[in-house]
């Protein structure tokens, strides 16, 4: 298709990961997307550490597959190494996480979405939106021409108005390197959107032949990895080490000694910074007692020269760094190719975004990834997905996907961004969920398939085949009901030998305990599973699914309980009228903070930080009134 | 302030017998109904005063006069629930309580609702949450209600132990967490341990606490006292000696009692409901077999039996007391035996208190014994103690979610996931208490207590 006018359906803003879903979903749902970036080849391009997944964040990506998301299907083509994490802590909380090539992704994006038909790509920048009255219609750029459509996604926040600080330093930029994007805060901020900083830390890469390889620690994946998407079939990834050395008190002792020329420690940033991701020199000034920090050494792809020091983010003049890194003796010699360095940049707290990620302000403009100060590709890519689907829903006038915190971790993360202070960029953890044990890795399918099914977002194919193993996954379950033998029981649990014989039980019943695992259940409860038809990959995902689902009954009914408590309030609506600093029986803070976000739902309302179960009662009292 | 147009009205002293009752009226036209069934004893019309209590007749439309008391009134904003409020102190007795309620009721107040009081006061914004405790308990709660000055420090106090062990499980919720989201290698070796010598303490913490909710029930709702025997053993004679009443019906025909009567007391200070049951016997008719059953029922509710047994003459000891904690046993119609005989007997059984129900003898040894064992104590109330059966259900509940973490804790395959579930269920029973934990706030925690992050 030929865009002869500048009219389209969406126009995505930025390339990042947030914005390569959005576009990825748009045009799947069948819109003409105007994608506008200042350097196409950087489309999909991972700017930080060359992984994706991860604790809670492997659930996202799961996720995304399941709503035909692009991220887990190049994660599988790129991936260098799969391991599933968490493996010995209860099965709800194993994420899968691969090490990437960052090359053979980006590249990976790109083919899947530059030539695409739906898309016109223009290499600019937004300087301002376009609106008619409170409706978004377009946006203007810097070449001083216009594109127009009723919806907008932005997806520019790679460091917008981004400060470098390296030592005492400063540099504006985006990413290092690259330019930064300017114009568009003001014009935001212009139209009643409120603002704020972030600040987040990289860490030096280092030339790869600098180190001495032997005094480090070579971590391989699993010998027998799963893929992130369903779609993956033949999977035989590659499955290189990274490499773990430690820091040392030497090490400790120079930064220790320099923590003062830290733009951190001198006042210099303002911008808060993640707790969860710590600089070195906040770890090293914060425990005092820890004599060593734990530090991976990952190639940012096949062959490449540039390695990256994963846990040594830093913004310490440059030379500290490097005396600091010498004390370790695989470093000893180690040359950089480029510091580690803290950035500072302007994000619009996403408590102004309704839950379809619409902005409460302005129809029909969206905002997804780090714009709405979250840091990580994830959950970058989930926003994205959501905003471009929503997007699309807005044009054909339907109803939003949201989806409930007790369906997915995108959720989670999306209630969390529009009712929580972003004090700090956002980063997903398991714990931040709930329902936890619903929102398996393994159960993504079996979670989100309708939905995704009712919103065109799953091939037609693809859902039959999901479908067909969910059927098998109960059937499965349901065959456990079956007896097995005195015999049988022997072989399971030789130590009831002893004792007076035990009468024929179904299988469910020992599979429940503790010691026994499904692999010692007779094969014939399993004879379904070997049809040629499933995905070989699947069908340890099923024997997973199978296992969990009756060693865990009891929690699940219990957590299936939480939920049917907290669906009680989640979906009453509170009236958009309602005039928050009048009702002076609420708490002052929570007077102001429902005032900003002005809460769409009094489930959302109770998860306002700063708002009290008291506050909440007083207004339900007023709502129910 | 979110005033509701009408006026309420209720009981705020839990028991019809003893001393004092006070119902309680607040809204906007509390004045106004009081000033109309009110009068002063000269004929005249009273005139209230906030915070000050007039002594007035109680009157009936036509004006006759069917009890007196004492009023006091709050005026709004210094009162319980911010609205104008009054205190109605009268006679205890339920049918002057529910006069007066009918009085205001006619006047223009309406019965309110269980929990309205707190409602109100929590709406006007008099009391914070952990008072009124939890959202959903306003509805349910009646704790609140009448609750004099000293039964709130009470509360204060018991909000402040069970903040106490909110943080004691938060603090284990942080360890696991952090194990769940940022370590990547396997569970630290030390983790088991330091989670088990730290969760067993804050089980027996709870369940100590939950020990006092007899204690609490006490002070609320009083005791249930259940007196128990064969037929013509005296039950009903000991229940109108007691009780100073004549409300059993006495007769030298055993099975006279057929079913169970009830009568309350102010026993140092505490009230008791004595039950007088119907006799336990073989053989019985139909009628009588239907009150046996109920009696049965009485006893497993009581907090004490009464076993009342008659001297016979050659008395053994075959009844050995079941549980001395909740039963006192008690041999009757001592002016029946010979002096000398009965000093005997005292010797043979010395757990045994004796009695004359008719001619009134020792009954002041049995009251006393009666208070020792409900642990009546001049402490009581100085004590912190559960008192509401949601409280105890809470807690309970926080304790089988500890106990199911201790034995996953145990297990070989430990799931620290798992353990995070139980942890947090304990933690949400207990926030059903004091107001919700986030799970943020866990998160947030676990930054400032960890070198987290690679
Ligand atoms: N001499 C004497 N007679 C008593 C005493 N207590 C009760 N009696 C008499 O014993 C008879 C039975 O007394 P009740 O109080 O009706 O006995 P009860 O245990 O309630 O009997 P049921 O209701 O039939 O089970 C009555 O005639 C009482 O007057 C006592 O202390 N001394
Ligand atoms: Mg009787």
């Amino acid at each position: 298709m030929k865009h002869k006018s500048k009219h389209f359906d969406v126009i995505v803003v930025g390339a990042g990961h947030a914005g390569v879903e959005s576009v990825h979903a748009a045009v799947k749902l069948k819109q003409r997307v105007a994608l506008v970036t200042l350097d196409p080849a950087s489309l999909g391009r991972m700017s930080c550490n060359p992984a994706i997944g991860g604790i809670a964040k492997g659930q996202l990506v799961r996720e995304l597959d399941v709503f035909g998301g692009l991220m887990p299907l190049i994660s599988d083509v790129s991936g260098v190494q799969f391991k599933l994490l968490n493996l010995s802590k209860g099965r709800a909380v194993w994420s899968p996480r691969a090490q990437i090539d960052k090359r053979v992704y980006e590249r990976s994006a790109q083919k899947a979405l530059l030539f695409h038909s739906r898309l016109k790509i223009f290499r600019d920048e937004v300087i301002n939106v376009l609106l008619i009255k409170n409706k978004i219609s377009g946006v203007l750029l810097r070449t001083g021409q216009a594109i127009h459509a009723p919806t907008v996604v932005l997806t520019c926040g790679t460091f917008l108005g981004g400060l470098v600080h390296i030592g005492e330093q400063k540099i504006q930029a985006g990413r290092m390197g690259e330019h930064r994007a300017e114009g568009i805060t003001e014009a935001l901020e212009s139209l009643g959107i409120r603002s704020g900083r972030l600040k987040t830390g990289t860490p030096p890469r280092l030339l790869r032949a600098s180190i001495n390889w032997d005094k480090t620690n070579a971590v391989f994946g699993d010998t027998n990895p799963i893929p992130f998407s369903y779609s993956t079939i033949n999977f035989s990834p590659p499955n290189l080490p990274c490499y773990h050395i430690k820091t040392n008190p030497e090490c400790h002792g120079v930064i220790q000694k320099n923590l003062f020329k830290s733009p951190m420690y001198s006042g210099d940033i303002t911008g808060v910074g993640p707790r969860y991701c710590p600089s070195i020199e906040d770890k090293i000034h914060r425990f005092v007692d820890k004599e060593s920090h734990l530090l991976y050494l990952e190639p940012e792809w096949t062959g490449s020269d540039q390695i990256y020091v994963n846990g040594f983010s830093t913004s310490l003049p440059e030379k500290i760094q490097l005396i600091a890194l010498r004390e370790i003796p695989a470093l000893k010699n180690v040359e950089f190719l480029r510091p580690g360095y803290a950035i500072e940049y302007s994000f619009f707290p996403p408590a102004q975004l309704k839950s379809s990620l619409e902005s409460k302000h302005i129809q029909g403009l969206f905002f997804a990834g780090q714009i709405n100060g979250t840091s990580g590709y994830e959950e970058a890519a989930a926003q994205g997905l959501i905003a471009g689907v929503n997007a699309s829903m807005y044009n054909k006038n339907q109803e939003p996907l949201v989806l409930g915190r007790d369906e997915a971790y995108i959720g989670v993360l999306i209630d969390d961004l529009i009712t929580k202070d972003t004090s700090e960029p956002y980063r997903m953890f398991t714990s931040r969920a709930e329902f936890r044990l619903l929102l398996r890795y393994s159960n993504a399918d079996m979670r989100l398939l309708e939905k995704a099914n009712r919103f065109n977002l799953i091939t037609n194919r693809l859902y039959d085949t999901l479908h067909k193993k969910l059927k098998l996954t109960n059937h499965t379950i349901g065959g456990l009901n079956g007896s097995l033998s005195q015999e049988e029981i022997f072989n399971i649990l030789p130590q009831l030998k002893t004792k007076k014989p035990p009468h024929p039980a179904p299988a469910k019943r020992f599979l429940k305990r503790p010691e026994v695992s499904i692999s010692s259940i007779p094969k014939r409860f399993f004879t379904e599973l070997n049809n040629k038809d499933i995905n070989p990959l699947w069908v340890r995902e099923i024997f997973l699914e199978v296992e969990t689902q009756i060693k865990y009954e009891g929690y699940i009914l219990r957590q299936l309980k939480q939920v049917e408590r907290m669906a009680k309030q989640e979906h009453v609506s509170i009236p958009h009228d309602i005039e928050y600093s009048k009702i002076n029986t609420l708490s002052k803070e929570a007077r102001e903070k429902l005032q900003f976000v002005r809460p769409e739902t009094l489930g959302q309302a109770f998860r306002v930080s700063g708002v009290t179960p008291a506050d909440i009662s007083v207004l339900s009292v007023l709502i129910y009134k | 302030m979110n005033t509701p147009a009408d006026t309420i009205v209720a009981p705020a002293t839990p028991f019809g017998f003893g001393g004092i009752s006070v119902v309680r009226l607040s809204g906007p036209f509390s004045e106004k109904i009081v000033y109309t069934i009110t009068s002063l004893p000269n004929g005249k019309k009273p005139l209230f005063k906030p915070r000050q209590s007039t002594h007035t007749l109680l009157v009936e439309k036509n004006g006759a006069t069917f009890d007196d008391g004492l009023i006091t009134f709050f005026k709004s904003p210094s009162s319980y629930t911010g609205e104008d409020s009054f205190e109605i102190s009268c006679h205890g007795n339920p049918t002057i309580v529910q006069k007066i309620i009918d009085r205001c009721c006619e006047e223009g107040a309406r019965m309110a609702e269980p929990g309205e009081f707190t409602r109100r006061s929590f709406i006007n914004g008099k009391i914070d949450l952990l008072q009124a405790e939890s959202v959903s308990s306003l509805i349910y709660s009646k704790s609140c209600e009448g609750a004099s000055l000293n039964h709130k420090i009470l509360q204060g106090k018991l909000s402040k132990k069970i903040i106490e062990i909110k943080e004691k499980i938060i603090t284990l919720l942080i360890m696991v967490e952090f194990e769940l989201d940022f370590s990547e290698e396997d569970l630290q070796p030390d983790l088991r341990k330091n989670l088990l010598s730290k969760i067993k303490p804050i089980l027996s913490e709870i369940e100590k606490l939950l020990s006092t909710r007899k204690e609490g029930r006490l002070l609320t709702e009083g005791a249930l006292v259940v007196i128990t025997g064969k037929p013509n053993v005296g039950k009903s004679t000991l229940l109108n000696s007691l009780t100073e009443t004549d409300r059993a019906i006495t007769s030298p025909i055993p099975g006279t009692t057929r079913d169970s009567i009830e009568v309350s007391l102010l026993l140092f200070g505490v009230p008791v409901r004595f039950c007088d049951t119907a006799g336990i016997r073989k053989g019985a008719v139909d009628v009588e077999q239907e009150g046996i059953r109920r009696t049965k029922i009485l006893t497993q509710k009581a907090d004490l039996v009464l076993c009342l047994y008659e001297y016979k003459k050659n008395h053994t000891n075959k009844q050995k007391p079941v549980d001395l904690r909740q039963e006192i046993h008690i041999i009757n119609k001592t002016d029946l035996i010979m002096p000398g005989e009965l000093k005997n007997l005292k010797k043979l059984l010395p757990n045994y208190v004796f009695i004359s129900a008719k001619k009134k003898d020792g009954l002041n040894i049995l009251k006393r014994k009666i208070k020792d064992l409900l642990g009546i104590s001049s402490s009581l109330s100085n004590t912190f103690s559960l008192t509401t059966a949601r409280q105890r259900i809470a807690l309970e509940d926080t304790c089988n979610c500890l106990a199911a973490g201790i034995k996953l804790l145990q297990d070989n395959n430990f799931s620290c996931e798992l353990l995070s579930f139980e942890l947090c269920s304990a933690l949400d029973s207990i926030d059903s208490l004091l107001g919700t934990t986030a799970p943020n706030e866990i998160i947030n925690r676990v930054f400032s207590s960890f070198c987290v992050g690679k």
